[in-house]
């Protein structure tokens, strides 16, 4: 009965590498239309992708690629879909050949420079978010992400500029104002901290800062100033 | 006098101002915004939103895909009749039959030989219950192609829920000739057929004949049972209760699953584009 075992396991082994190799050959569908142009597999990529489905989505876009291998925005694409499956190896080897079919792709840079500060490489990162804006300074999104990675390194005022400029190219754009919340929040909690170094006491005149927050968010709504007065100083 | 001239002033008044104004036109829809590939050629255009369009479909995004599909209808090549087809069936599936039937009509004029919109399309009339031009569109259907099996299903269908049982009879047993389903079963049925013979091939749906063929003999009972009670009412006398209650139970069988007006028997073509 052992040997048995044994002999399952041996076969089961040896139907592995048959397994594996069916898992990384890309088997595509073939398309409903006679004649179709390797867009039609972009366009079926771009439906499991805003689906969620990214594994199909690289799937599909391969397609594309093994049809047509020298158009760069197929490349950033299956590479944002790499990036969303968590293979930032892959989406960063297809963001580079898509950078060097075109090295104008302003959205390969975008998705490189928000894959590296993913990974914490914000030199990198810098470094594309400025391409972007070299290459289209009227990209709002170009100059979001900048802010991002200027906020994740402490550069609070060179995050704040980035953030207002993505603003004033495009006012609907929801992200930026988020970012300068978050940044006034950090800058929030260094005032805090300074004023425990420079009084000593960790007691706040006003409350907490969420307590602050609320208190400030109510009185905007109310007129009811109350939340500042704690903060009056008397003559000596 | 004078009142009843100015009564007719009166309605001249009201009158005119309705015949002189025109019946506005019916709007068009302004065309969608199509950004997919936009500077790129027709033929790559059509392939990515024919992709997008059926991967849509098959995720059941049925607003999704009708905007795809019109993206090439509306911009970027309105000639193209599998754009129409695959729309119309968006439509079918939201039940939006008037537009189906408008893209199903559309595809014909591009193509006046298209089997599956004129099955489709029959359909959909059917659904509408609109059985004369359910009926046209099948006959042209078995015109088209003799030997197309659905099609037999579909107008056998309209002939039953228009009483005309011995035409759907006689069709549905041409239906079983023509796709040797009989000398399958009767190769099945032979006694002297082996237990480990391999099994016979055949298109499942041309099985179908045989359960219409069920229904509308069920249906040809019910008939002769109501007869029955009807005469029974007639002369005062009771009718026998074992077919009170055999027309009962088909009656009740024609009321849910046997009923042939609710569009579940009717066969839908596939659609291939062709080179």
């Amino acid at each position: 009965m052992k040997r048995f075992y044994w002999l399952i396991a041996a076969l089961a082994l040896l139907a592995v590498p048959g397994f594996l190799l069916a898992q990384t050959e890309t088997e595509c569908p073939q398309p409903f239309i006679p004649d179709a142009a390797p867009e039609y597999y972009i366009g079926q990529a771009t439906v499991r992708f805003a689906g969620a489905e990214y594994g199909s989505a690289v799937q599909l876009y391969t397609c594309a690629i093994n049809a047509q291998p020298d158009v760069a925005p197929t490349y950033a694409s299956r590479g944002y879909a790499y990036a969303a499956l968590g293979d930032s190896d892959s989406a960063l080897s297809d963001y580079n050949k898509a950078l060097e079919l075109d090295e104008t792709l302003i959205e390969a840079y975008i998705n490189r420079g928000t894959l590296y500060t993913r990974l914490g490489n914000f030199g990198l990162a810098l470094n594309d978010f400025d391409l972007a804006i070299g290459l289209n300074p009227d990209n709002p999104v170009a100059y979001s992400n900048r802010g991002v990675v200027h906020a994740a390194e402490g550069n609070f005022d060179l995050a704040i500029a980035d953030f207002e400029q993505a603003i004033e190219l495009d006012p609907d754009y929801a992200t930026p104002y988020a970012a300068l919340g978050a940044v006034y929040s950090a800058l929030a909690a260094q005032q805090y901290q300074q004023y425990v170094r420079v009084s000593g006491s960790n007691r706040l005149p006003a409350g907490t800062p969420s307590e602050v927050l609320t208190a400030v968010d109510d009185s905007l709504r109310t007129k009811n100033f109350a939340v500042w007065l704690p903060l009056l100083t008397p003559a000596e | 006098m004078f009142k009843r001239l100015f009564l007719v002033v009166m309605l001249l008044t009201l009158a005119v101002p309705v015949l002189a104004q025109e019946q506005p036109a019916p709007t068009e829809e302004p065309p969608p915004n199509c950004p997919a590939f936009e500077n790129q050629s027709d033929e790559v255009r059509t392939s990515y939103y024919m992709g997008e369009g059926l991967a849509y479909l098959n995720a059941n995004q049925l607003s999704a895909a009708e905007l795809s599909f019109t993206c090439i209808i509306r911009v970027i090549d309105p000639n193209y009749l599998t754009a129409y087809m695959s729309r119309a069936l968006v439509y079918a599936r939201y039940r939006n039959y008037e537009r189906a039937i408008k893209d199903y009509s559309r595809a014909l004029e591009l193509d006046e030989n298209l089997l599956a919109a004129y099955n489709n399309r029959g359909v959909v009339y059917a659904a509408l219950q609109d059985y004369d031009k359910a009926a046209a569109d099948f006959d042209k259907v078995l015109q088209l192609n003799p030997d197309y099996i659905p099609g037999y299903n579909n107008r056998s269908i309209i002939y039953a829920i228009q009483r005309d049982y011995d035409a759907a009879i006689s069709l549905l047993q041409d239906a079983i000739s023509r796709s040797g389903i009989d000398d399958v079963l009767a190769q099945y049925r032979d006694p002297n057929r082996s237990p480990n013979a391999a099994p016979i091939e055949f298109e499942a749906v041309n099985a179908r004949a045989y359960a219409l063929l069920g229904i509308i003999y069920s249906a040809r009972s019910l008939d002769n049972f109501q007869n029955y009670l009807y005469l029974s009412g007639q002369a005062g006398t009771y009718p026998d209760e074992r077919i009170q209650s055999a027309a009962g139970a088909l009656e009740s069988r024609f009321t849910f699953e046997m009923r042939l007006d609710d569009g579940t028997w009717m066969l839908t073509a596939d659609f291939s584009p062709v080179e």
